[in-house]
């Protein structure tokens, strides 16, 4: 069994230790991106469904893009 | 924190532990029926359920070791709160989390049980019925081993004095006292936090001062600022393994597929609500690290040359912390054992009674308890879980590094395969109950595979649990796509309310999915 899972996992663990160190901030950005800006592919009433008024303040949108920017920060001009 | 405390520092403890027993006993008077005992009668504003999901996840425990990670291994320790948090939490918030709060579900289990059948809800509701009790008694015995150290009680008598403040609230207030508590926990927490790291850092001569230090102590700390480790780094934690293994698998299994998180946003007063606290969540947890992993670095320079890492933290409080902050910062770690104790108890509890025993007994007598009856049992439930997490406490000194292993190890085996089962059948209506049983147990056979000591070195990292992570949820998600198309599909009726695409757009689903939820707020009731 550990021969056919090192057939299988050798080559993509190799491929993993060859790329270089830049291409884990433009995977870490992906990550971070990517789902705050799959968000606004939402409608807005279902992002704001149950919310008590339709003010613009409840739009969870918002809150999404406002909240990633700091991890964003930190893990592309700090880190 | 060997120092002990002064008479102003045992001051400050026993008013924050009368603050807690009259914030929690206070929700009692508004427990009428299970569902408020278990769901806060789905009352819970998004700021408490933000705080309460924040303080639920830091324990004490998390104090001392991330600190200690972070003495021995640098910043790449603090991924686990920042990039294992805010996209995970992202995605609870707007894809998983109102599937729950509409199906009208307390627990995870049964959520995925109506999707993929009993079996898979009995599988898993076990796994973390087991999970929640054993970290308990380890919680409960870090509380005894804190008091003994600082205060020099009684191990036994501390084990009681905890089990006795933690279950007359919860007992009583259910999760809504849980999450109040919670909110005064947090507060207590990140002033005890920002305390200490405030004077570590005017110990040190700043923030310029702590980079410039540590990077000068040596080569071996040349990456102790960088969040990015290469894929053969000596440590645990490659940014390979942290992309794939913490950011996709990992953290989102954790945000969306563990009772003790989930539960708070079940309560939410609205599905708006049950959003939004989960969003604030992970801007709350920006400030983890930041409370827990610069005092490691700090402490780098103030206490070098440790041999034990994680006496980090406890050293800098003895060292740097004058009377008054020290009972302070002993207040910060009492809420963080506390604030889990109290949600772990909360949480078991519900899946007990929810998916193991309550279906058990319904199933022998036939017949459903009333309100009262069934908000009893499920008081009393609590009150035989928290005993046996007492019982197994002083266990747990003798046998520590046993029972934290074997709940680490059940712990690693099952998150991949849930969440990949989770998200076919949300995003998926092909996923069947054939598909989700097989995947499931292939992605645990995968994980007990990989966790064998015949598959020692088969990866680079020394500690793969990222990569075992990673390779279990695809393979999962490939079992639980094959199996699914080779047998027969899901009757589209048993799929109503459960995928994607018909909650989203059908009306009449979504009609009937309103008007489940507010027979449930207003009666308190189980679909």
């Amino acid at each position: 069994m550990r021969s056919i899972l090192e057939f299988v996992l050798g080559p993509i663990d190799a491929a993993l230790g060859a790329l270089p160190l830049w291409s884990a901030r433009v995977a870490v950005a992906l990550l971070l991106i990517l789902p705050a800006a799959a968000v606004w592919r939402l409608s807005r009433d279902w992002v704001l469904r149950g919310a008590p008024d339709r003010a613009k303040w409840r739009d969870l949108r918002v809150w999404a893009a406002l909240f990633i920017v700091p991890y964003l920060m930190i893990y592309l001009l700090l880190a | 924190m060997n120092g002990g405390l002064s008479g102003l520092d045992t001051a400050i403890v026993l008013v924050y532990l009368a603050g807690v027993l009259v914030i929690g006993t206070t929700f009692s008077r508004y427990v009428k029926t299970s569902g408020d005992f278990l769901l806060a009668g789905r009352a819970l504003p998004f700021w408490a359920i933000g705080m309460s999901i924040v303080v639920s996840d830091i324990g004490a425990t998390d104090f001392i070791a991330v600190a200690g990670g972070t003495y021995r291994y640098g910043l790449a320790q603090a991924n686990f709160d920042w990039l294992g948090s805010m996209p995970a939490l992202l995605i609870a918030a707007f894809l998983i989390v109102p599937f729950y709060w509409r199906s009208g579900v307390y627990t995870v289990p049964e959520f995925l049980g109506r999707r993929y059948g009993d079996g898979v809800r009995t599988f898993l509701a076990l796994a973390w019925g087991v999970i929640l009790v054993l970290n308990l008694g380890i919680m409960i015995h870090a509380t005894a081993l804190l008091m003994r150290t600082v205060l020099g009680w009684d191990p036994q008598l501390s084990i009681w004095i905890t089990t006795g403040i933690v279950g007359i609230y919860t007992i009583s207030g259910g999760l809504a006292a849980v999450v109040m508590t919670d909110v005064l926990q947090l507060i207590i927490m990140f002033v005890g936090g920002a305390a200490l790291v405030a004077r570590a850092l005017y110990e040190v001569g700043g923030l310029a001062a702590l980079r410039e230090g540590v990077l000068n102590q040596g080569p071996q700390y040349a990456d102790h600022f960088s969040l990015y480790l290469p894929h053969d780094t000596a440590t645990p934690f490659p940014w390979t393994g942290i992309v794939l293994g913490l950011g996709i698998v990992l953290s989102v299994a954790y945000y969306t597929g563990n009772q003790t998180i989930v539960q708070r946003a079940l309560g939410a007063r609205s599905e708006w609500d049950a959003k939004a606290g989960v969003l604030l969540a992970g801007f709350l947890k920006l400030f983890i690290p930041l409370l827990v992993a610069l005092p490691g670095l700090a402490a780098i320079l103030i206490v070098p040359d440790l041999q034990n890492a994680d006496e980090a933290v406890p050293r800098l409080i003895a060292q740097l912390l004058p009377p008054g902050l020290r009972g302070l910062m002993f207040a910060a770690f009492l809420a963080a054992l506390m604030s889990s104790v109290d949600s772990n108890l909360n949480s078991a509890a519900t899946l007990w009674s929810r998916d193991l025993l309550g279906r058990l007994r319904r199933r022998w007598a036939r017949s459903e308890l009333g309100t009262a009856a069934e908000l009893r049992f499920g008081r009393i439930l609590s009150a035989v879980l928290l005993l046996a997490a007492a019982f197994i406490a002083p266990e747990i000194e003798q046998r520590f590094s046993n029972i934290y292993n074997a709940i680490q190890t059940v712990f690693s085996l099952i998150q991949g395969p849930t969440l990949a089962v989770l998200l076919l059948g949300i995003l998926w209506r092909g996923a069947n109950r054939y598909g989700g049983a097989a995947g499931l147990a292939a992605g645990v056979g995968l994980c007990l595979l990989l966790n064998s000591p015949a598959m020692d070195g088969l990866f680079t990292s020394e500690e793969p649990f990222l990569f075992v992570a990673w390779w279990s949820f695809v393979f999962t998600l490939a079992v639980t796509w094959i199996v699914s198309r080779l047998t027969p599909p899901e009757p589209p009726e048993r799929l109503r309310g459960l995928v994607w695409g018909e909650v989203r757009h059908d009306e009449a689903v979504q009609a009937a999915l309103r008007r489940r939820v507010a027979r449930l707020q207003g009666e308190g009731e189980t679909p």
